[in-house]
């Protein structure tokens, strides 16, 4: 039952990562390095409002349909779930869902070495975790993400210069953030296997929210300036500008914010029979669901855009989920700490039905691309909760019917990745080939992706 | 409104332990425990001189108690965690022997409490050396630990004794031998497969 618990509770963690951490798919896509190009990106569009008014360049019209080549792989590698069984490994699962293999694992990174190492003495006390040194955060770790499976709603023309409106109806959210800490010693103890030292405090704080609901709101994107046919044929331009206004709806949250501070004895192993560590645990755990109409947590939200095309050239910025917040009337508090006494774990309920709010932090992104005759350069900076990645890419038409395609990125955890693939068209039909480089398991070794699409122009 | 959320004592270590044996339950299991014994051990402890007749009885006659029964602290939450599947006891020393021929038994006890280890006569590992006069016989033995002896590191603590006798070939007359016994290294591996996960 621990197992499982451990399980779902790692899936769930990894589930809600941040969308730009999740492997891509886009055979295109990833061979330019993870650029988010306006034709095949929903990412531009929820966080930059502008592009709803947007058209789309003549040249890069197309719908490219991947081919989930992953998917066998996906069913023959599939994690063992029964946790009766012999294969059944948690850091498996961990492993599996941090990587899902969507586009083909051209090259799968190899599986973390499992298990520790332990060297004891009177004074000595060393701790080898092996691969599970490379999951111990150095830095303080946040990761997270905001999530909508889906935006329910309709679009108004609203003419050649007054625009469009969207109206979205229902779009639920899943909101995590999960900040980790260790001081450096710590670190050094866990991650660099350096001995345990005496009379030294060891302290990790851990900090963790989600929060779900449902938003409503309205996107006008509208036009203030256009010439020619908006840049669409590669001539002429446009400035549009976007902003939106969504209603937030809570349905629950839950925040734990805890610290433990293990302090060593000196010597590490007593004679006198004293305790190797003084341990010192607090933890403050929210909690908010609503129970009537009026205890759902509400909120407000703005988003704005900007993208401006002249001719070949296009950029746009946008930022999401400005001055957001959620205030829930129906919160619990409860405090847990170590009693030293009885070294016993003791919550007490601190506080109940009060008003409290939480934050929805900021999404934004940049981009930049240049529509040549034969090429396309482009680029996105992409600031998320949690993370920051770059991603920059070039597509050439070498000949009419080949397109060579190539870019890197810097990852969310800094790490520097490339693309590369091709593109055959035939007419109005065409094929889309892309590799991608990732650290998506556990271990430092670089895995490669490969994606597959269908493309119609 | 106070209530308990852990019904169990939770011990200091099994904090700083749990983290260690999560991570290393969720890689498979493996874990293995290097243990300095010898680290426990007083330093006046670790070498004495001894000197006595030995009758000609062939019989083993005590030489000197080396190391008398000395707690090791182990690893709360660790042990009682933990299923160790196999384990190995190595020592080594010098013998500084200066006068008299002899054989000499080197026994290690483990026990729970000290009075265990006092008592215990079933020595965990034993080594046999010739000692010849004005020689330096350095000694070494490596023996697996059983499934009992085992049990005894999932304890918060384990006793360690350290036995050294001598004898003679029988018929020969007393013998008196003289030297000095150094042990250099006493250290344990432990290792547990096990999932904790799986418990």
């Amino acid at each position: 039952m621990r197992r499982l618990t451990l399980s779902l509770l790692a899936m769930g963690m990894l589930f809600l990562v941040n969308d730009s951490r999740a492997q891509g798919y886009d055979a295109r896509g990833m061979a330019m390095g993870g650029v988010s190009l306006s034709q095949n990106s929903g990412r531009l569009y929820r966080i930059n409002p502008a592009y709803q008014a947007v058209p789309s360049r003549v040249s890069q019209r197309s719908t490219s349909i991947p081919i989930p080549l992953g998917i066998i792989q996906f069913i023959k590698y599939f994690p063992e779930l029964d946790p009766d069984s012999e294969d059944f490994s948690a850091i498996g699962i961990v492993n599996f869902i941090s990587n899902i293999p969507w586009a083909w694992e051209f090259k799968q990174p190899r599986d973390p070495e499992q298990g520790i190492e332990i060297w004891m003495g009177k004074d000595q006390l060393v701790f080898d975790l092996k691969d599970a040194r490379d999951i111990i955060p150095r830095d303080p770790y946040t990761m997270g993400g905001m999530g909508h499976p889906f935006d329910l709603g309709f679009k108004l023309g609203l003419g050649q210069k007054g625009g469009v409106l969207q109206f979205s109806l229902l779009r639920p959210f899943l909101e995590s953030e999960i900040e980790f800490g260790l001081n450096d010693e710590f670190v050094g103890i866990l991650a660099d296997a350096e001995p345990v030292a005496p009379s030294t405090d060891y302290t990790s704080t851990a900090d963790a929210l989600m929060q779900t609901g449902t938003t409503s709101g309205v996107t006008w994107a509208v036009p203030l300036w256009q010439e020619g046919k908006n840049g669409t044929d590669g001539e002429g331009g446009g400035f549009w500008f976007g902003s939106a206004y969504r209603h937030y709806f809570g349905g629950g949250y839950v925040r734990l914010d805890g610290d433990l501070t293990l302090h060593s004895g000196d010597p590490i192993f007593s004679d006198a029979g004293a305790d190797t560590f003084d341990a010192d645990f607090h933890a403050d755990y929210y909690r908010a669901w609503p129970n009537d109409l009026g205890s759902v947590g509400y909120g407000n939200a703005l988003d704005l855009g900007a993208v401006f095309r002249s001719g070949r050239l296009e950029l746009g910025a946008g930022i999401a989920d400005l001055f957001a917040d959620i205030t829930w009337k129906n919160t619990q508090l409860d405090h847990s700490y170590l009693d030293p006494d009885f070294n016993e774990v003791i919550t007490e309920n601190v506080h109940q039905h009060f008003t409290t709010t939480t934050d929805i932090p900021l999404s934004w992104m940049l981009n930049a691309s240049w529509y040549g005759d034969r090429f396309v350069l482009a680029t996105n900076a992409v600031g998320q909760p949690g993370c920051f990645s770059l991603h920059g890419g070039g597509e050439f038409w070498a000949i009419p019917w080949l397109a060579l395609r190539a870019g890197a990125s810097l990852d969310q955890r800094s790490r520097a990745q490339a693309g590369w693939g091709t593109g055959v068209r035939m007419g109005s039909f065409g094929i889309d080939l892309g590799f991608q480089t990732h650290n998506l398991g556990l271990t430092d070794e670089r895995g490669v992706s490969m994606g597959l699409a269908v493309t119609l122009y | 409104m106070r209530k308990l959320i852990d019904p169990f004592h939770w011990t200091r270590w099994a904090l700083l332990g749990g983290l260690v044996w999560l991570l290393a339950a969720c890689g498979g299991g493996q874990i293995i425990l290097h243990l300095d014994l010898l680290s426990f051990i007083d330093g006046a402890d670790q070498n004495e001189e001894y000197e006595l007749p030995i009758p000609a009885t062939g019989d083993w006659v005590s030489l000197v108690d080396l190391v008398p029964p000395t707690k090791v602290e182990l690893l709360e939450g660790l042990g009682t965690a933990s299923i160790l599947q196999e384990g190995v006891l190595t020592a080594e020393g010098e013998f500084d022997h200066q006068k008299g021929s002899a054989s000499a038994k080197i026994d290690f006890f483990l026990g729970a409490t000290s009075d265990d280890a006092a008592a215990s006569s079933d020595p965990v590992l034993s080594v046999i050396v010739d000692l010849q006069d004005s020689t330096l016989t350095p000694f070494s033995a490596t023996g697996d630990l059983d499934e009992e002896t085992l049990d005894l590191f999932s304890g918060n603590e384990i006793w360690v004794r350290l036995d050294i006798s001598a004898r003679t070939p029988a018929g020969v007359g007393f013998t008196d031998v003289k030297g000095e016994v150094w042990l250099t290294k006493l250290a344990a591996r432990l290792l547990s497969n096990e999932d904790l996960i799986r418990k």
